[in-house]
């Protein structure tokens, strides 16, 4: 990697255990600012425990990191400010509407309240939910929940942004903006760590993809590196292949063949 | 947002946080929002009452109950039996109250691991986020402590002054701490053993039982009074040392009565050092590892029930005729398992078709004779006619089902090809009788025969058939209702009580005939049953032809 900058975040030797499951057996990582990081993996890589890790929420790893220079456990708070999370599944105080709720955690990261509440009306209007800002979460739809959740970890502008499945329910509009969205600020030097099943999506957005494989990193490089690398067309087709998994066809023949049955 | 009193109270000594390393105004925030949420939340106690108004504090109204339920225990202050006794039975009773009030309302702030997820991405240290949730619980089991033993304080100050209250103050601050370290400990134990969802239905458990207690403490509040008639053992016993209850009660001998035994002077001792000691090593042993377990709450249950299940569908296959009914059968069934709230409204019901004859054919009993002869007398008599209540409650619980938690799973009706609606609510009919009615009569019948002998016998299989009778004919007459498609917040209560006074009266149009026919001649019950069964079989045919139009849906 590029000499000179200093990385945003930098893993070394990461280890995690579940009981006696090894869950990452040694992630070692490098990511500067302005990187749009693609992270895949199919179900149970450890690509969530790596964000968990990331984000503070689970403890008891092995190994080193560093966000932005330091290490995460020396001050945690300290760094927590500095990040944003979107989370795979819509965890929220739902009983709470739209504007208690992102209110609140804008002041948790010690913005001022008439300032969030500002910024936080204008970006839900901007997302086309401007109406259900005094609505109760509870009620809102899974787009309009997952365009909250966006606009939570965006309203303090950090450096770091962790999105696990940001788009799910998200209409084809919306996914244009918040592609856009991502793109710019990564050209205004913001590190964004994108992790995901939707492929396409994936290799049109990151300019960096990192697969892991069974705690392992198995491949790290730009699109066009993974493909020289692989010999394949599109991404979902070096996902099948560097994972090791050729047999789609034959699985989904015998599928067929056992729905038929009876 | 709003500013709640509790807050402004924490502002004044917000210095004790500072100085602990907390972040004072962002613990204060946290609080609020959780006040906030907790307004829209609806306690147990109140889960009969109809839907509070969004506005209205429904926690407030709740501490009007256990006001009114502490009056009471208050009263028993005034029996005149020693102290120590005395206070034992309160302080069990307080105790109980505040236990399960915490096991049923206050487990979900317990166990919350939203916050862990929400806020711990954010920049919010773990010491402020514990800090808040702790400041969160005493808030609540405080003033609900208060509420349930302001009775208590009152009689105690007017009958031993005020002394009596300040003792039994600054033991409810003991005996909360108490209640919080043992809650956890005991979660803890539960979430070594078992998974997170086994643990949700303990917890559903214990809130079924404080449903069912508050109700029976208001029926046999008289009865209790009468207490004092029986004797207490007062002789010290080594026991004692084993009873937090003993304790508690206690210091108020030493202090009230001057009792400097040293039996009394050690328990004394016991309720302070106990309680303190427990505190300490719930903060320092207990919070470190529970937050682990906790984690286990975010995993799957995989408890596979699959012995159970193969019974139910014998049983559905014996029963029922179609395969849509069938699989609907074996369907309701396991759904009548799952879903929490729906036991929690069902299980208090069917207590109470137990509890509701017991209690009137207690009230019969006559204490100044013999407890054996005015059992024998009462088991002679026609008493047992009292079983038409229970035939009436079980009979009201049919409707029920409509509710799920999961409401909005019910588009699978719809989508489904089911070609007669009637399928579905036959196989689910068939499955709720298995699964609650049967069971819940088969046993109160049970003790009946026990107490009336087996000459009722013939008399239990009328008020049985009676009871399909009634149910069957208000799913005639009601609304045509599919099962687990109406969401709790619209079943009011005023239409359940409606319904519940149509199984009264109905109940006592078929009491009435059968008492007729057993007054007319020994061999005529017999005549009625038949009747009786005949009207089912027909009643049967005629209800279950309803097309999807007739619905709701």
């Amino acid at each position: 990697m590029d000499s000179g900058k200093q990385s945003v975040i930098s893993i070394k030797d990461l280890k995690m255990n579940y009981g006696s499951k090894e869950v990452l057996k040694g992630i070692n990582l490098e990511i500067q600012g302005g990187e749009i990081i693609g992270y895949i993996g199919p179900n149970g890589a450890g690509k969530s425990t790596t964000l968990k890790i990331l984000l503070g929420l689970i403890n008891g790893y092995q190994g080193e990191i560093k966000l932005f220079g330091n290490d995460i456990n020396v001050n945690p708070v300290e760094y927590k400010k500095k990040i944003g999370y979107v989370p795979e599944t819509a965890q929220m105080y739902d009983t709470l509407s739209a504007r208690e709720y992102l209110t609140f955690i804008g002041e948790i990261y010690g913005l001022k309240y008439e300032l969030v509440d500002y910024k936080a009306k204008q970006l839900m209007k901007l997302f086309g939910i401007g109406d259900a800002y005094e609505a109760r979460i509870s009620s809102f739809s899974k787009g309009m929940k997952q365009k909250v959740l966006i606009i939570s970890s965006l309203i303090h502008n950090p450096d770091i942004l962790f999105f696990d499945e940001p788009l799910s329910g998200l209409d084809a509009n919306s996914v244009m903006i918040f592609k856009e969205i991502i793109t710019e600020l990564a050209e205004q030097g913001k590190t964004i760590f994108y992790s995901s099943h939707i492929m396409d999506v994936v290799e049109k957005i990151s300019n960096r993809i990192i697969l892991i494989k069974d705690g392992v990193i198995v491949a790290d490089g730009s699109f066009q590196e993974l493909q020289a690398m692989s010999k394949e067309g599109s991404l979902e087709e070096i996902f099948n292949q560097l994972t090791g998994f050729n047999q789609y066809k034959e699985i989904a023949e015998s599928f067929i063949s056992v729905l038929k049955e009876g | 947002m709003k500013e709640f009193k509790i807050l402004k109270l924490l502002d004044k000594i917000s210095w004790i946080f500072i100085k602990m390393g907390v972040d004072y105004p962002l613990m204060r925030r946290i609080l609020q929002l959780k006040l906030v949420m907790d307004e829209r939340r609806v306690p147990t106690v109140l889960v009969n009452e109809k839907k509070a108004s969004e506005k209205k504090n429904t926690f407030r109204s709740s501490l009007f109950v256990y006001l009114f339920m502490g009056a009471f225990i208050g009263g028993f202050i005034f029996i005149p039996i020693p102290m120590f006794s005395k206070m034992n039975i309160i302080i069990a009773m307080l105790l109980f109250m505040i236990m399960t009030t915490m096991i049923s309302d206050f487990s979900a702030v317990l166990l919350d691991v939203e916050d862990k997820n929400i806020l711990l991405s954010r920049p919010v240290d773990s010491k402020t986020l514990s800090a808040a949730k702790l400041i969160h619980i005493i808030n609540y089991l405080f003033r609900i402590t208060l509420s349930i033993s302001g009775g208590t304080l009152v009689c105690g100050a007017v009958l031993y002054g005020v002394l009596f209250s300040i003792l039994l103050l600054i033991e409810l601050v003991l005996m909360c701490g108490l209640v919080i370290f043992f809650t956890s400990v005991f979660y803890y134990a539960i979430l070594s053993f078992f998974n997170g969802e086994k643990l949700k239905d303990i917890i559903n458990y214990f809130q079924i039982a404080l449903t069912i207690f508050m109700t029976i403490i208001y029926q046999f509040i008289g009865r209790i009074y009468n207490l004092s008639a029986i004797s207490i053992d007062t002789k010290p016993n080594s026991w004692d040392f084993l009873l937090p209850t003993a304790w508690f009660a206690a210091p108020f001998s030493l202090v009230i009565e001057h009792n400097i035994s040293r039996h009394i002077i050690v328990l004394t001792l016991l309720g302070i050092f106990i309680p303190v000691i427990m505190m300490i090593l719930y903060q320092r042993l207990v919070i470190p590892h529970f937050e682990q377990r906790l984690n286990k709450l975010n995993g799957v249950g995989n408890t596979t029930r699959l012995g159970r299940n193969l019974l139910s569908n014998k049983v559905g296959q014996l029963v029922c005729k179609s395969a849509q009914e069938k699989s609907m059968f074996g369907f309701t069934y396991a759904m009548l398992g799952n879903e929490r709230k729906l036991k929690l409204r069902i299980y208090p019901m069917i207590a109470f078709a137990y509890i509701f004859p017991i209690i009137f054919i207690m009230n019969q009993i006559d204490f100044d004779a013999s407890f054996y002869d005015s059992i024998k007398e009462i088991g002679d008599g026609l008493n047992y006619f009292n079983l038409y209540y229970s035939v009436a409650i079980l009979s009201s619980l049919f409707s029920f089902i409509r509710l799920s938690e999961n409401y909005q799973g019910a588009w699978i009706y719809k989508v489904l090809p089911i070609d007669q609606p009637s399928k579905i609510i036959k196989g689910a009919l068939k499955a709720f009788i298995l699964k609650f009615i049967i069971p819940a009569f088969l046993f109160i019948s049970i003790l009946f025969v026990l107490l009336f002998g087996k000459r009722i016998l013939p008399d239990l299989f009328l008020m049985f058939v009676n009871m399909m009778l009634i149910i069957i004919l208000s799913i005639h007459m009601g609304k045509k209702e599919l099962p687990f498609y109406l969401d709790f917040q619209y079943a009011q209560n005023g239409n359940n009580a409606a319904r519940v006074l149509l199984m009264f009266l109905l109940s006592g149009i078929f009491a009435a005939a059968h008492i007729v026919a057993i007054l007319i001649h020994p061999m005529a019950i017999y005549i009625n049953l038949a009747i009786s069964f005949v009207i089912v079989a027909v009643l049967w045919q005629v209800t279950f032809r309803f097309s999807w139009k007739q619905i709701e849906m």
